[in-house]
């Protein structure tokens, strides 16, 4: 005991004397200095790809704002982390860019749940990637009220899910067949499916829950579910799963000589080329529903996509890329709107009120009630052609 | 002087609080980002601490810390949500929850040991975390926000900060608090013997699976507490409490250092807090992180503690270099030869009526069928020595073990003292005066002399595990490890240990000394019965004279002593009685001199 | 039935065979090595970088098991030999082979990307049916393979030297070396073939699961799981526990849920232990021993 007593008070001394040091800050940013945005995202782990997709974007925005002077002559810092998908971390560093006086959060693509529900719970807006909207923003169903803090840009997986099921109801005479992962993702895509199956009064004819590997990347055996998908006589499925068992799947009944059923992605299946990569040709005639403004890109995207590719090495640009820059000039335009207010209150308020944002990703719009910006109006179907190796409408 | 020490130990501990008040009155008054890489980082000590009480004191390597935190956290967010319960209210609860399913867990894998204790844990955190990730009460995989901690009333918290943080400092120092009394405690070395000489220590009456279940449950309380406080600082999912976080727990112990008072403690912080400090390309940062795992263990196998002994140790030469110290001289080896101070006066222990121990009839066997031990009978007078000689395997040990409750046999009676134990477990001995030593010596290698001999008092003093948890607060209990040590000081004196060898760790001593310390520990609650399995194994003959007027000496104060050997020329002329048993049978049993005449004995064992 | 056996087989192989990867080395030196999964991922992703660079496909594969291999040795000599030799009896080589994990893991990702990267389908693509059951060849293969794998591991420790003095040089490698056994050059064997049989499980999955730098957690976790259930005593037996781990994954998602591989196998695992405490297949004496008395460790004592 003794011997370690001198060098553990001058530890806790030195501790104590650094942290007072530094007491009483946080809080939001101050008016005249820079705006501090901060921004968590998973970059690491096997689906890590979409994190940087939202990392590059935001910076990408960031960077041409103060390159033009900024917001009201405020320059923007964006501070970011990797939350490594991981809950814990995700709520340190959101509590850590709250001190750094951020006034806004941006993401988290991978812990939407931990930063909608801090949002609310410390009264910070997030905005941005979180998650893949839906039951994220949602918690409780699309028919109760979102997150009052939450304002999601993302991909929505209500959307996809009332788009793809609506597309599904009219070309699916043998019923549909969903598997889905247990995640508010997976959950949400369900909850969009319900939606337009209950609108048109329809079914499911097998629906079940399957445990992914999102950190690893590795693939779930699906050999049971193929054959009760086929003993329940649906000639469309809904995979519902992470691209890489979509592609296993693919391939898994390319192999058992199933050509006749139909096979239905999600968002994340054309949000980068994971899927098409590791499908090969067994991944032809995968259909899914596309932002339709990356289906037909206006002259301002293919500037924009080009522009990206340039500044990150020949990276493929993507939608989480995209929809994370508008996340980033939307925040822009509502502080602008407020003449240069920061506070928490000021920003939701003006988000509250967005209407038609003319963005990458679509004319986007929040109210009280939505706060995801993408709906399924906003959604073309699309299906896979390995010999065009194109995303082809099918509307 | 030693009440000098005492009273700087207790300025010292003074001081040590008040600098951790004092950081964290400095954590409380700062910003959230600090206050959540602290606060985070100090659940992860609690965790780590309690981990080590159990991985490091015990040897129990769980895997089920994970589950138990879960327990924790879960149960105060969901209890609150559901039930309104305050969070006062919530902290006895969870931790009396933690501790019950950590009793359990305990008591089911008490018969499964070692690294399938590891597996039986880890199954249980992964069945909580299938049970926190497939079930909507628990908000599945999306996971939940826990209840807000009540904040400081306006004034208070004007001058302490947020109130959050002092709830995580109070618990944090209970586990310290817990975990270093219990260091400092005569109930370590026990700890000790349990994790590495079981039999040693239930000879010396610990009843060591109950020692086991009772630190694993209180390891799993604490466990408890820390999800308590950890459900007011962040947002909780089951990918905290997957089984990747146990074996991250046992990283952070074995990182910073089993077994020591810091090394969980740094261990937990390290790793913690690395990716906030260490802000570089994500990609990177874990190569950094991988690498530095890699370093502090190849370099400093006993952790970051060891790298801060090296570090004192330089400083502590700097420091000698510039004034010698009146530098003990260490102990020369073989000290043991010397000559044996005289006993500490004593009474004659039992009034010396009847036999001492008497076992008839005893019938044994591992394996039905296969009898070890036929209907053997074994009468030991008071105040003799009694020796025991067979061949190899003919079940001389199995009838140690039978009458010190070791093995339980199927068929006989054993009477020690007048009282019939045959039905009860070993740690029930020495409270009928029954005390033994092993074949080879099993004590605990890491802890000195003085201490081991301590456990031989356990039976002796009353509520050792009981306080253990506060001992230092307890000036009660101060004083009786102090008696204890002296009462042990005096026995290694009177088996011929120099104080020199008393603070001597027992992996540094020479195996003599081992052997007259188990010995010393054997003897020290003056047992009225004493067994000794092959005491000469691997002793001089010097060492060997010296054992046999050590046994004449207990001899004369009234203790009854059975001894096992091979040497029969030492077995003939320092015993009384001698029983010889061959294949598990009887073959005679009587004095000495008979015994030594007697044609089966020189035919089936002294190859005559 | 048959094909939920045989799936499950095939998948509980890949399992066995990481087990095995696990338990060889732990028969030998007493430690776990935990980077043995990223040794799997290693040989994926260099099938998958090479074929991409437009290498042949046995290129690949060669490349991908030898470097599987020298890396296991590299384990040996960077994070396991040192902390032996300080103590033999620490659990310091838990952190150490982590830390390993975490650099060959980490590294990977740095270099490839996280994202996933396609595997040649090669012989995954052909299906071959089996009265009602339908397997890919590729799957055969793997069957053979983990057969392969128990029956070589017969002739090793019947008739090599590592599997003789094996036992004896986990339990004191000094009385090994008084018979003349180099105690390195065993440990240094027992963690090549455990490089080279990870490396193998990679080849024989990557088709089906694809290249991806952090596929070693998923792996290695099924394959210590494995491990225990087997019992970590003897590889063959880990190769069993992984068959056993495959089948019943397998059963429980065709007959309760597709999510009841989460948990049923390990409930049952756990009742199995708390009745047989040494892993499914540690001894034929399982039942002799539920009828015995006393304890194990109480033999100790007597010993």
């Amino acid at each position: 005991m003794k011997r370690i007593i001198p060098g553990a008070v001058a530890l806790a001394a030195a501790t104590a004397l650094a942290l007072t040091g530094c007491a009483g800050d946080g809080g939001g940013g101050g008016e005249g200095g820079e705006i501090v945005v901060g921004g968590i995202a998973g970059t690491t782990g096997a689906y890590g790809a979409v994190g940087v997709a939202v990392i590059n974007g935001t910076q990408m925005a960031v960077d041409e704002i103060n390159a033009a002077g900024g917001i009201d002559g405020r320059q923007i810092k964006f501070v970011w982390d990797d939350d490594a998908a991981d809950a814990t971390k995700s709520s340190q560093l959101f509590q850590q860019f709250v001190s750094e006086g951020a006034v806004a959060i941006l993401g988290s693509p991978d812990t939407g749940p931990t930063t909608a529900a801090l949002g609310d719970q410390m009264q910070i807006p997030v905005l941005g990637a979180v998650d893949d909207g839906g039951l994220t923003v949602y918690p409780n169903g699309p028919d109760e009220p979102p997150f009052a803090w939450t304002f999601s840009t993302s991909l929505n997986t209500f959307a996809w899910g009332a788009k793809i099921a609506d597309w599904a109801i009219a070309n699916c005479p043998g019923g549909l067949a969903m598997l889905h992962d247990p995640t508010t993702y997976g959950l949400g895509g369900l909850a969009g499916f319900q939606m337009s199956l209950d609108a048109a009064g329809k079914d499911f004819v097998y629906v079940e829950s399957i445990t992914e590997n999102w950190g690893s990347g590795a693939t779930v055996n699906l050999d049971a579910e193929i054959q009760k998908i086929v003993d329940s006589g649906a000639d469309c499925v809904e995979v519902w799963l992470t691209p890489g068992d979509e592609a296993a799947f693919m391939q898994e009944i390319a192999s058992l000589g199933l050509d006749d059923l139909v096979v239905l992605g999600n968002d994340v299946t054309n949000a980068d080329a994971t899927f098409v990569d590791l499908a090969g040709p067994e991944g032809d005639g995968m259909i899914s529903a596309l932002l339709t403004s990356d289906v037909y890109p206006n002259e301002r995207l293919q500037e924009w996509q080009q522009k990206y590719r340039d500044l990150f090495d020949g990276l493929e640009p993507g939608p989480f890329a995209e929809l994370s820059y508008d996340a980033v000039y939307i925040l822009k335009q509502v502080i602008e709107d407020a003449d240069g207010a920061t506070d928490p209150e000021s920003i939701r308020a003006g988000l509250n009120a967005l209407t038609d944002f003319d963005g990458l990703t679509g004319s986007l719009s929040f109210t009280e009630q939505i706060h995801t910006t993408i709906n399924k109006e906003q959604l073309t179907m699309v299906q896979w052609s390995f010999d065009s190796k194109k995303w082809e409408p099918i509307e | 002087m030693t009440g000098m020490l005492r009273r700087h130990s207790w300025i010292g501990a003074l001081v040590l609080l008040a600098a951790f008040i004092a950081g964290t009155w400095g954590v409380a008054k700062s910003g959230f980002g600090i206050q959540s890489i602290v606060t985070v980082a100090a659940i992860y000590v609690i965790l780590a601490v309690s981990l080590d009480l159990v991985a490091g004191t015990v040897g129990l390597y769980s895997l089920g810390h994970a589950g138990l935190f879960a327990i924790g956290a879960y149960g105060t967010s969901l209890l609150n949500r559901y039930l309104d319960l305050d969070v006062f209210l919530l902290l006895p609860i969870v931790i009396v929850a933690a501790g019950l399913v950590g009793a359990m867990l305990g008591a089911l894998s008490l018969r499964v040991s070692g690294l399938y204790f590891a597996i039986t844990t880890f199954i249980f955190t992964i069945i909580v975390y299938v049970v926190l990730s497939n079930s909507s009460w628990t908000f599945g995989l999306q996971g939940t926000t826990g209840p807000i901690f009540p904040a400081f009333p306006v004034a208070t918290g004007a001058v302490l900060g947020r109130s959050v943080v002092w709830a995580v400092a109070a618990v944090v120092l209970i586990a310290i608090v817990i975990s270093w009394s219990i260091r400092a405690s005569a109930f370590y070395p026990v700890l000790l013997a349990v994790r590495d000489a079981e039999p040693y220590a239930r000879a010396n009456g610990v009843r060591s699976s109950l020692v086991k279940v009772g630190i694993f449950a209180l390891s799993a309380g604490m466990a408890g507490m820390a999800g308590w406080a950890f459900s007011f600082l962040v947002y909780q999912s089951p990918g905290t409490f997957g089984w990747v976080a146990s074996v991250n727990l046992l990283v952070m112990v074995i990182i910073g250092g089993m077994n020591t008072r810091l090394g969980p403690i740094l261990g937990a912080v390290l790793v913690s807090v690395f990716p906030f400090v260490v802000k570089i390309d994500p990609f990177w940062q874990e190569v950094v992180f991988g690498v530095v795992f890699v370093a502090v263990i190849v370099f400093f196998p006993r952790g970051l503690v060891g790298l801060g002994d090296l570090i004192a140790g330089w400083v502590r030469r700097a420091i000698a270099r510039r004034a010698p110290a009146d530098a003990t001289e260490p102990p020369e080896a073989g000290a043991a030869s010397g000559a044996p101070t005289p006993d500490p006066e004593g009474d004659p222990v039992v009034p010396a009526e009847g036999d001492a121990l008497a076992a008839r009839g005893i019938r044994f066997s591992y394996v039905p069928g296969v009898p070890v031990l036929q209907d053997v009978d074994m009468v030991v007078r008071r105040g003799t020595i009694h020796g025991l000689i067979g061949p190899n395997g003919s079940g001389k040990s199995t009838l140690v073990n039978l009458i010190s409750g070791e093995l339980r046999a199927q068929v006989g009676t054993i009477e020690l003292n007048g009282a019939r134990v045959e039905r009860l477990s070993s740690p029930t001995r020495p409270a009928h005066g029954l005390m033994r030593t092993f074949q080879s010596a099993v004590l605990v290698r890491e802890i000195p002399v003085l201490e081991n001999t301590t456990v031989g008092l356990y039976s002796t003093v009353k509520h050792i595990a009981g306080r253990s948890i506060v001992w230092p607060l307890l000036p009660g209990a101060r004083r009786d490890y102090r008696a204890m040590r002296e009462r042990s000081a005096a026995a290694l004196g009177s088996v011929g240990l120099e104080p020199s060898w008393h603070p001597a760790l027992v992996r540094d001593v020479p195996h003599g000394v081992e052997q007259l310390t188990q010995l010393a520990s054997s003897i020290v609650s003056e047992p009225s019965v004493l067994i000794l399995d092959e005491p000469l194994a691997g002793l001089s003959g010097a060492e060997i004279a010296h054992v046999a007027d050590i046994l004449h000496r207990l001899k004369a104060r009234g203790v009854t002593i059975i001894v096992i050997e091979h040497q029969t020329r030492f077995i003939f002329d320092h015993c009384d009685d001698v029983t010889v048993i061959a294949a598990g049978e009887l073959v005679t049993s009587g004095p000495a001199a008979e015994v030594r005449t007697n044609d089966r004995v020189r035919e089936v064992y002294l190859g005559q | 039935m048959l094909q939920v056996l045989l799936s499950g087989l095939t998948v509980g192989t890949i399992y066995g065979l990481v087990a095995m990867a696990f338990a060889i080395v732990f028969y030998v030196t007493k430690v776990i090595n935990f980077a043995t999964g990223q040794l799997l991922m290693v040989s994926i992703l260099l099938v998958s970088g090479l074929v991409k660079l437009g290498l042949p496909d046995w290129l690949g594969i060669v490349t991908g098991l030898v470097a599987a291999t020298v890396l296991g040795v590299a384990t040996y000599f960077i994070a396991v030999r040192p902390v032996l030799r300080f103590d033999r009896f620490s659990f310091a080589w838990l952190v150490s082979t982590l830390g390993v994990a975490i650099v060959i893991q980490a590294t990977f990702a740095l270099i490839y990307g996280p994202a996933s990267q396609p595997f040649p389908r090669g012989l995954h693509a052909i299906p071959v049916r089996l009265g009602p059951a339908t397997l890919t060849v590729q799957e055969i293969v793997t069957l053979a393979v983990g057969l392969l794998a128990i029956v070589g591991w017969h002739l090793v420790r019947r008739y090599t030297l590592l599997g003789k003095l094996g036992k004896a040089i986990s339990t004191d490698p000094e009385i090994a070396s008084t018979v003349g056994a180099n105690v390195t050059a065993f440990a240094v064997g027992a963690f090549a073939i455990g490089g080279f049989l990870a490396g193998l499980a990679g080849i024989l999955v990557g088709p089906i699961t694809y290249g991806n730098p952090y596929l070693g957690d998923t792996y290695g976790i099924f394959g210590f799981i494995a491990l225990m259930i087997g019992g970590i005593q003897r590889p063959a037996a880990a190769m069993g526990g992984g068959l056993v781990l495959g089948v019943l994954s397998i059963a429980a998602n065709t007959y309760i849920g597709a999510q009841a591989s989460d948990w049923f196998p390990f409930v049952l695992v756990l009742l199995v232990l708390l009745l047989t405490p040494n892993g499914v297949f540690a001894s034929g004496d399982q039942l002799r021993r539920l009828f015995r008395t006393r304890r194990a460790y109480q033999q100790g004592v007597n010993a």
